[in-house]
């Protein structure tokens, strides 16, 4: 019997000394999301945590600044990048302060074209709180960190942060719930506390990851009152050091901080910036430009189509296939099955809205892809040049005959993809403007404008930088597009300074094989190359850095024989005798003839002009120079045997040795036997500040145009006009403002040969050649004419010009 | 131990007992008065990073007329000059013993507020706090030392208790310590040094009085320093 008692006190101590008295749970009311750590080693935050992918903070900078390397790379380059620091260090803090005081990204979106993922906004939020406020405690002695979890978890419903690592090592993540049970034995309390936390993942993964570690300790109680206390089975030899409790942020320093309303917007968001056009009814109104777009279910867009509007669609989805796309007309019926093909062009044979509708296939979810749309018009034509850097792009725009048509503006990059796109009404006749004010945003893509429009428009390009560089040239149509371009004279010259640049464009809709051909001085094939252009790609060489470097001229010839290839040349010279630059088209078939006639400036003096001619044709040629005074009077003619593709090259001091150089007025090059030729004069100030150049092109019959005039304190305009027919001919000189109306008229009669020369203001009433506007010139329709003009400012620094546009 | 402990903590006729020693000079207590208000420039400590201490930020203090005790009172604010966000809130009776103390933070969008009632008589030392308020017991006598003792909850859910000790030093300081990273500005009167040690020795908080002066023209506790700044 006594041992039955016995046994029934040991049991019953078990069960309710050593039971525990007590088991509670607590829990924040928000669960920490899991992160990255974002090791300092690594850097990912400016390095990148996925092949491929921009960075966190580059993806920032490109949204704010424009630029993948801004403000905030520059930030995160100086405090997230420490390639030499301890493996284990890095932003495990800060995801946890950011997985406790902010909601979870969950998806993907898009920001002005910029694809941010989970990761990158976990970065984001991590850096955000780089400076973060919290109140730290040491948690070392048992009560404080029983307190600490009462405190906070239990009483606040809110997370902590605690450090967890061992030695020096610091490991944080955030606590959100706990778990304690005790045992009482007399005055000693045994707690068991188990932790919850939300641990590392990698970055762009959502949700919360639970670990969990037990603490064991005991409290000393005096009654109520713990009057000792300490760890026990083994916790003490990995105890918690620290915790922190997030407070808040202050901003990352006195110069920089990322911007906390942006970046809740993109932590927060999911989607594209067309959210809610997942249907016919919420379709969003589209135009020409490039789209990065999620979609998160089917997406909807329109866009009004007129008869004979062409849409040209690049679809690509970042995963092939994962997309599809369809047209519907006003009628909601399709015109266009559904298709992944990654182009298409379609053909509106209706005006009207019409939809598109891009939908998920496939297993991806959510699926990212580009949308490029192009509106292609009747009519086509593009200003060649988009530098990027600190160049300002200034168009002008004339729809000489005006009529209701509709002009968008495209900017194109370099691969050929549409960037931003604006229908643009032009007011009255002419409108001028940088890129930013025709809305096609402030980043230069290093491609080219491209103008569609239901009326042939005119146009003109400047493009400027600092005080001293201008270049530009009237607009290139579609219809001047060949299946060969010349280029007459490639200008490569360590010493004297001169670099040539040469532009090419596929304006076609396929892909094309482009044969490119260098010449030696003899018009022998020196070097030649075969490269690939993309529908609409531009590509550029620099000649000095190409397989070219050696060649005097060159040629580029399409292997399809389509005619869909436009370019220009590009000098420039920043040495001590010279210093300027300006663009000329390339050659196309319909620019070369077997006469070239080109005013050569104001010969004064004060000015140097250069003549680069070259025979494209097949046969060898004698080609006659003439010289010819502003009369039309013949100063001196010297004559060059040029064989095919030969090119010659002169000052015209050394052009014309026995001749005066100030009698020259105008240039006249003829091929003895018809033989095609080109040819370009590049003008240069007496000082050598400004350089500007024109193409040499056979003279035309048709009304000529000078599209933008610049008479003013700061800038000049001036023409030459030569008389290239065997009559005399009365030339109206028109000058029109923007609206088109008509401010004043010259008329002037050429003799056979004649040349024409003047100013802007000198030929007008000054009075009203203070505003912009442009000039018209027709003759009787009978009698070639040449001419070309050119824009200076008046302190001598800047130049630009192009032979008239017709 | 046992009995000492007991001795301390339960069986002194007070709840707490304050051993302060004490000179005749002049004792000084800030004269805060409804109306008044002051900057307050903070820089708070880093844990990590190769800075330990942040760029400064600016909180605006302000006395209000506090209504809704029986007893005149006044209530400290404590706004972030940029935003305006409310920091903290206490309430004070008219001899400046701290009644309530409320902080604020922001948690996923929502404010959080964390209310503490401070022992009378006791120093007082906030946690969960963007705006300082590091209080000693006033009034500061110069040169003085006191402990004080009590017994208080392990946590505010917490039926266990844990005892406390804290002693506040004060004298009149030589001058102000350089190397605090601050540029400090002087006031006119005499500066007063004031300290809050732990029962282990370890500085809770330390400030510098200007007698002339609203608030410490430094002071320096583990997650924060301040100072007062000339609006």
């Amino acid at each position: 019997m006594k041992k039955i008692i016995v046994l029934l006190l040991f049991l019953a101590l078990i069960f309710f000394g050593f039971a525990p008295v007590s088991a509670e749970i607590y829990e924040a009311r928000q669960i920490p999301w899991s992160g990255h750590w974002w090791p300092f080693t690594e850097g990912e935050l400016v390095n990148g945590y996925e092949n491929d992918q921009e960075p966190p903070l580059a993806k920032y900078d490109m949204l704010v600044s424009g630029t993948a390397y801004g403000p905030a790379m520059k930030y995160g380059k100086q405090n997230f990048y420490y390639p030499y620091k301890d493996s284990w260090t890095g932003l495990c803090f800060y995801w946890a302060m950011s997985s406790i005081l902010e909601a979870e990204p969950e998806h993907r979106s898009v920001h002005n074209n910029v694809i941010f993922n989970i990761g990158d906004k976990k970065g984001l939020l991590a850096a955000f709180y780089y400076n973060a406020i919290y109140d730290a405690h040491s948690v070392k002695k048992p009560e404080n960190f029983h307190a600490v979890l009462e405190d906070n978890i239990a009483s606040q419903r809110t997370s902590i942060i605690m450090d967890l690592g061992s030695s020096d090592e610091v490991w944080t993540y955030p606590v959100f719930k706990y778990e304690t049970t005790f045992n009482q034995t007399g005055d000693v309390r045994h707690y068991e506390t188990t932790i919850y936390y939300a641990s590392y993942s990698d970055p762009d993964q959502t949700g919360t990851m639970v670990r969990n570690r037990t603490f064991y300790y005991y409290f000393q109680l005096d009654g109520d009152v713990v009057i000792d206390s300490g760890w026990e089975n083994g916790s003490g030899q990995k105890p918690p050091k620290r915790a922190y409790i997030p407070l808040g942020r202050r901003p990352l320093s006195n110069a920089f901080d990322l911007d906390a309303g942006l970046i809740h917007e993109i932590a927060g968001s999911k989607d594209d910036p067309f959210h809610g056009n997942d249907s016919f009814d919420t379709a969003s109104p589209i135009q020409s430009g490039g789209y990065c777009l999620i979609a998160f279910n089917s997406d909807f867009f329109t866009i009004y189509l007129e008869n004979g509007d062409r849409l040209n669609i690049h679809l690509i989805p970042e995963i092939s296939g994962s997309v599809t796309l369809g047209i519907y007309n006003a009628d909601k019926k399709s015109v266009l099955d559904s298709t992944r093909k990654d182009y298409l062009v379609y053909q509106a044979d209706e005006a009207g809205i019409h939809y598109l509708k891009i939908e998920p296939s496939g297993n991806e979810n959510n699926p990212v892809y580009g949308l490029y749309i192009l509106q292609a018009l009747s009519r086509q034509s593009l200003f060649p040049l988009d530098p990027a850097g600190n160049w300002i792009n200034g168009l002008a725009l004339l729809q000489p005959d005006p009529e209701p048509g509709r002009v968008i503006l495209s900017r194109i990059d370099k691969s050929g993809l549409p960037f931003k796109g604006n229908l643009i009404d032009i007011f009255g006749v002419r409108r001028t403007g940088i890129c930013e004010g025709f809305n096609l945003s402030s980043a230069a893509m290093e491609g080219y404008i491209r103008v569609d429009s239901d009326w042939p428009v005119l146009g003109m390009q400047a493009v400027t930088s600092g005080n001293s560089s201008l270049k530009g040239n009237n607009m290139l149509s579609f219809d001047e597009a060949s299946d060969e371009l010349f280029f007459p004279h490639l200008a490569v010259s360590l010493f004297a300074g001169w670099q040539t640049t040469v532009g090419l464009i596929n304006v076609s809709q396929q892909k094309e094989e482009i044969l490119l051909q260098g010449y030696d001085p003899d018009g022998s094939v020196l070097v030649s190359e075969s490269i690939s252009l993309n529908r609409g790609e531009k590509k550029e060489f620099n000649i000095s850095e190409s397989f070219l470097t050696n060649a005097a001229s060159m040629s580029a010839t399409v292997d399809s024989r389509r005619t869909c290839l436009l370019g220009y040349m590009e000098y420039t010279n920043y040495s001590s005798s010279v210093q300027g630059c300006d663009v000329i088209p390339a050659a196309s078939g319909q620019d070369r003839g077997e006469l070239l006639i080109a005013p050569v400036g104001s010969l004064n003096g004060n000015w140097h002009s250069g003549v680069a001619v070259m025979n494209t044709g097949y046969e060898t040629s004698e080609v006659f120079f003439s010289a010819m005074d502003s009369l039309g009077e013949t100063v001196q003619t010297v004559s060059r045997v040029l064989k095919p593709n030969q090119k010659w090259v002169k000052v015209l001091g050394a052009l014309f040795p026995g001749a005066v150089v100030e009698n020259m007025a105008s240039i006249r090059i003829e091929s003895q036997n018809g033989q095609p030729l080109t040819g370009l004069v590049l003008y240069i100030s007496g000082s050598g500040r400004q350089l500007a150049g024109i193409p040499l092109l056979p003279s035309s019959e048709e009304v000529l145009y000078v599209p933008h005039i610049a008479s003013n304190n700061g800038w000049w305009t001036g023409l030459g006009l030569i008389n290239a027919g065997k009559e005399e001919e009365w030339i109206s000189f028109f000058l029109y403002d923007d609206n088109g109306t008509l401010l004043d008229t010259v008329e002037k009669g050429l003799f056979p040969g004649e040349q024409f020369n003047s100013s802007v203001r000198n030929l007008f009433n000054p009075d009203m050649v203070d505003s912009p506007g442009y000039i018209e010139i027709t003759g009787s329709g009978n009698c070639p004419l040449s001419g070309a003009y050119l824009i200076g400012t008046q302190d001598g620094y800047k130049l630009m010009g192009d032979a008239l546009a017709r | 131990m046992k009995k000492t402990i007991k001795f301390i903590f339960l069986y002194l006729p007070a709840f707490f007992f304050v051993l302060y020693f004490t000179c005749p000079a002049a004792a000084f207590m800030p004269n805060w008065k409804p109306g008044d208000s002051w900057i307050v420039e903070v820089s708070y400590a880093r844990a990590f990073g190769p800075e330990k201490w942040s760029e400064p930020v600016y909180w605006i203090y302000r006395i209000s007329d506090d209504k809704t005790q029986a007893q005149p009172g006044i209530i400290l604010e404590a706004r972030h000059k940029t935003d305006n966000a409310l920091g903290l809130r206490v309430w004070l009776s008219g001899d400046l013993e701290p009644i309530k103390v409320q902080t604020f933070r922001n948690i996923r969008g929502e404010e959080k507020m964390m209310e503490i009632k401070p022992e009378p008589g006791f120093p007082v030392w906030i946690h969960y706090t963007r705006a300082p308020f590091d209080f000693p017991v006033f009034p500061l006598d110069v040169p003085a030392t006191g402990t004080f003792t009590r017994i208080r909850p392990l946590s505010n859910t917490s039926e266990l208790r844990v005892p406390e000790i804290l002693k506040q030093e004060s004298r009149v300081s030589d001058g102000i310590p350089e190397g605090y990273g601050f540029e400090l500005q002087s006031g006119a009167g005499d500066i007063i040094e004031v300290t809050v040690l732990s029962q282990e020795q370890e500085t809770l908080f330390s400030q510098y009085w200007d007698k002339n002066l609203p608030w410490p023209l430094y002071g320096e506790n583990k997650n924060m320093k301040y100072r007062w700044v000339k609006e």
